[in-house]
């Protein structure tokens, strides 16, 4: 396990370095962000001395090397747009985006499993049929597309739910949730259904197929045959043998939707870091964008540490030292 | 916990079920804008806007672009260089303490000195050369030249309690612990990227607006403004589209707010380049002459246009023709110049006379995602100049690319929007757009034509240098006479309009620099 968790850092640290520069070298070639965010008042000399305050006048070799040393020191930057730490800004919005990712991902696995569970077991039924003709829409169908339908259906026509925005907050072990206000749970709904949507298509998908290669094999007919009921065959002998490929898509899933909530967090309006990244890409707030991606690495990086520690609980055959 | 649920939650819904909107004390407005709650930091439009709801200034521009009395309630020229302001007594500031002159002092000398601010203030303040406090109650500030346009360069400065502000940076500003005042409205609550809530400061010295509480909800996606407008979630959508006008009009309860605003969209002509990168022959190969420095083409381009179809068809009528780059009724607006209308055949000669009687190839740029229907003017352009056989291709691009290959001089003939209403006439965008590059003194620092014309430019440092007015306008005049007349060097689109969304109840009628102002409005109850 030790060993394991060493090698995965050391992995790690190699893809923050390369991802770091690819990003760094990326935004340098799209332009110069005081182009877009100078007034048009402001004279030829004005502009130099902007540029060459914050350093945007030197190679980008030099440049990269100075942001090298401020991560050995741990500052990722100050945002152009803000002007305070790029890390303060994404992790100031991490708590919105967390807790509509949970949300979406508890939906989405809440009902995707037991769906496609039936599905499974009743692949040629009416309801089975039903069930995965309907995650192909939700795989299909675009987010953003989704989401304004909602509004329109939920806000607009009925009025039962806030068209867009966080609710009321309260604090929760220093953190502002969202979730224990009844006004914070009818703002998260839609978006976070709306970002469930497809996770759920997936899940459901996933675990049908997993439930109708499984059911023919030994095991099951043996559990059959020793007279266990059908509850406890499928909840205890099939949800283990086909989790293994669902908790990876999960863990593969959240980092998605936790790093690139983008188009439901515009259409909802809600304040968290897809739309920070959105709107720093916009402006060119090159530091705001390279730290972002650089904590999105992180995100993915732990949850695939996560994903394989869960593999191992699972499936007892699955050593960590040999992965 | 769940006595924490219970706690929070009943109230809350005891308040929704009873609101279906928000209450008439309470103005609610959409916006696509995050701002700066530092009014010395990041000068762009939309920071200046939210600036003017907290912080007063000596003086300030109304709704008409004109200039008002704030701090500053008299004024005058000691000599050309020197200005003596006498300041309001018994302002206070939203802490409770005094205005004096050490806080106008202390705030024009923080305008330049904010770090790490990649677009400064400081084109308010760089004219001047000393300020100084007389007395507590009179401020004299020293140019470093005559310079009449100091009454509307000081609206850009914004002043600030220099008691609290000593020291603190832009993210004390942002958590809100010095945003302290004299506006009209005091800081309540920041959150970055979700809202922006100001209530009213009771102890203002001026007229007290009407709402009690504002808040700015910050909503990038133009589709969701919309919709929050119609669920009843927000009162005033800042950023309408065009493209919703019609819906919003059809709907019972809602209306649109509408007025000619200040910005004028042109087209610069790359007058500079033999070989301008986008001019090509009917094949696609370079050109040894570009086409475009011959005056008969780009007058030919500019008949060819049908200004009065891209207001109806594109703009939906929200726009008026431009035939300069100042609107009709303005300050410096040429009378003598003659309306265009299109004129295809005429066009067709002058291209013929030029010796492009088949035309050539020639791309348009334009930004997507600045002005209104950007994008889509630039594709009707290049249709309109398919008529006069110039094969034009569009090319648009996002903002943050966009602006800094125009000003690199990168494009043959290319779209920007211009918002007179700092000077209130066309002295900045004719000095900035079109005076010859000078990084000395700081002329032609947006001249993305490379025009350049020693007649003009005299023209331009005549006007600058002009204490009055009506001779001030006779100088700008004849520049744009030189300018579009003469040179044919702009060539002018329309005005756009400020149109914003707004529920029925709420009053609201737009400024004309397109700045959103709470102050402005009202409810009709």
């Amino acid at each position: 396990m030790t060993l394991f968790l060493i090698r995965r850092l050391l992995q790690s640290l190699m893809v923050l370095l390369v991802m770091s520069f690819v990003v760094f070298a990326g935004v340098f070639a799209i332009g110069n962000p005081i182009d877009s965010l100078i007034s048009p008042e402001a004279t030829e000399r004005e502009r130099e001395e902007a540029i060459s305050d914050l350093g945007l006048d030197r190679p980008l070799y030099a440049q990269y090397f100075v942001f090298l040393k401020n991560v050995s020191k741990g500052e990722l930057g100050t945002s152009f747009v803000h002007n305070r730490p790029a890390i303060q800004l994404i992790l100031e919005r991490l708590p919105a985006t967390l807790e509509l990712t949970v949300a979406a991902l508890l939906f989405a696995i809440v009902l995707g499993i037991p769906l496609g569970v039936l599905a499974g077991l009743n692949p040629e039924s009416l309801v089975g049929r039903g069930i995965l003709s309907v995650s192909i829409l939700f795989f299909s169908l675009p987010t953003f597309w989704v989401g304004l339908m909602m509004i329109l259906l939920f806000s607009i026509t009925l009025g039962w739910l806030p068209t867009t925005g966080r609710g009321e907050t309260v604090e929760l072990l220093g953190i502002q949730v969202s979730f224990l206000t009844l006004d914070g749970l009818r703002h998260l709904a839609m978006p976070a259904i709306n970002l469930g949507f497809y996770p759920l298509a997936l899940i459901t998908r996933l675990t049908a197929s997993g439930t109708q290669e499984n059911v023919p094999l030994e095991y099951m007919k043996f559990a059959k045959a020793k007279g266990l009921r059908t509850r406890r065959i499928v909840s205890v002998h099939l949800l283990k043998n086909i989790l293994i490929p669902i908790v990876t898509v999960i863990g593969l899933q959240f980092s998605v939707i936790l790093a690139f909530a983008v188009v439901t967090e515009s259409i909802f309006a809600w304040p968290g870091m897809g739309r920070l990244i959105i709107d720093s890409i916009n402006l060119l707030d090159r530091p705001v964008i390279v730290a972002y991606l650089l904590v999105t690495v992180v995100v993915f990086l732990i949850a695939n540490v996560l994903v394989d520690i869960v593999y191992s609980i699972l499936d007892p055959r699955v050593r960590l030292g040999r992965m | 916990m769940l006595n924490r649920l219970l706690k929070h939650a009943l109230p809350l819904w005891l308040a929704l079920a009873g609101a279906g909107g928000a209450a008439a004390s309470e103005l609610v407005v959409a916006t696509p804008n995050d701002p700066s709650v530092d009014p010395h930091y990041l000068y762009v439009s939309t920071n200046t806007a939210y600036a003017r709801h907290v912080f007063g200034k000596l003086l300030d521009r109304d709704e008409n672009a004109q200039i008002k009395p704030d701090l500053a309630v008299s004024w005058e020229n000691l000599d050309e260089l020197t200005w003596e302001f006498k300041l309001r007594e018994g302002v206070k500031f939203h802490d409770g303490s005094d205005f004096d002159a050490e806080d106008v002092v202390f705030s024009f000398n923080r305008v330049p000195n904010v770090p790490n601010n990649p677009a400064s203030y400081e084109s308010n303040t760089n004219m001047i050369d000393t300020i100084e406090a007389k007395d507590p109650m009179t401020v004299v500030i020293k140019t470093k030249d005559p310079y009449p346009l100091l009454l509307r360069r000081i609206s850009g400065v914004s002043i600030v309690s220099s008691e609290v502000v000593e020291g603190g940076t832009t993210a004390d500003f942002t958590s809100g612990k010095i945003a302290i005042g004299t506006g009209p409205y005091k800081f309540s609550e920041y959150v970055p990227g979700d809202r922006y809530v100001l209530k009213r400061f009771e102890d203002y010295w001026g007229e007290k607006p009407h709402f009690k509480k504002v808040t700015f909800r910050i909503m990038p996606d133009s589709a969701s403004r919309m919709a929050a407008l119609l669920g009843g979630d927000v009162d005033i959508v800042e950023g309408f589209s065009p493209s919703s006008v019609e819906t919003l009009e059809e709907r019972d309860g809602f209306y649109v707010a509408q007025r000619a605003s200040a910005r004028t969209l042109w087209l610069y002509v790359d007058m500079q380049n033999d070989n301008s990168p986008f001019v090509t022959d009917l094949d696609g190969n370079a050109m040894e002459k570009s086409p475009l420095k011959d005056a008969r083409v780009r007058e030919a381009i500019s008949l060819a246009i049908d200004r009065d179809a891209i207001v109806s068809r594109v703009m939906g009528g929200l726009a008026e023709p431009a035939n300069q780059l100042v609107p009709a009724g303005w300050f410096s607006n040429n009378p003598e110049i003659p309306a265009v209308s299109a004129d295809v055949e005429r066009a067709k000669e002058l291209m013929a006379e030029g010796g492009y009687a088949d035309g050539f190839g020639l791309t348009v740029h334009a930004p997507n995602d600045r002005y209104v229907n950007d994008a889509k003017i630039a594709q009707a352009v290049a249709q309109m100049l398919a008529r006069i056989g110039i094969k034009t291709k569009v090319e648009t691009m996002p903002k943050s690319v966009y602006f800094g290959r125009l000003n690199n001089q990168e494009f043959s003939l290319s779209m920007i929007g211009w918002d007179n209403s700092l000077t209130g006439s066309s002295l900045m965008s004719l000095s900035a757009a079109f005076h010859t590059r000078d990084k000395e003194s700081g002329y032609g620092g947006w001249n993305a034509g490379g025009y350049s014309n020693a007649s003009f430019d005299e023209a331009i440092k005549a006007a600058e240098k002009e204490f009055d007015p009506a001779i001030q306008e006779q100088h700008l005049n004849e520049a744009m006479r030189i300018l579009i007349q003469e040179d044919k060097a702009a060539i002018p689109l329309h005005s756009q309009f400020a149109i914003l969304g707004v529920r029925e109840g709420v009053v609201y009628e737009p400024r004309v620099d397109e700045h959103f102002s709470a102050m402005l409005a009202t409810g009709s109850e």
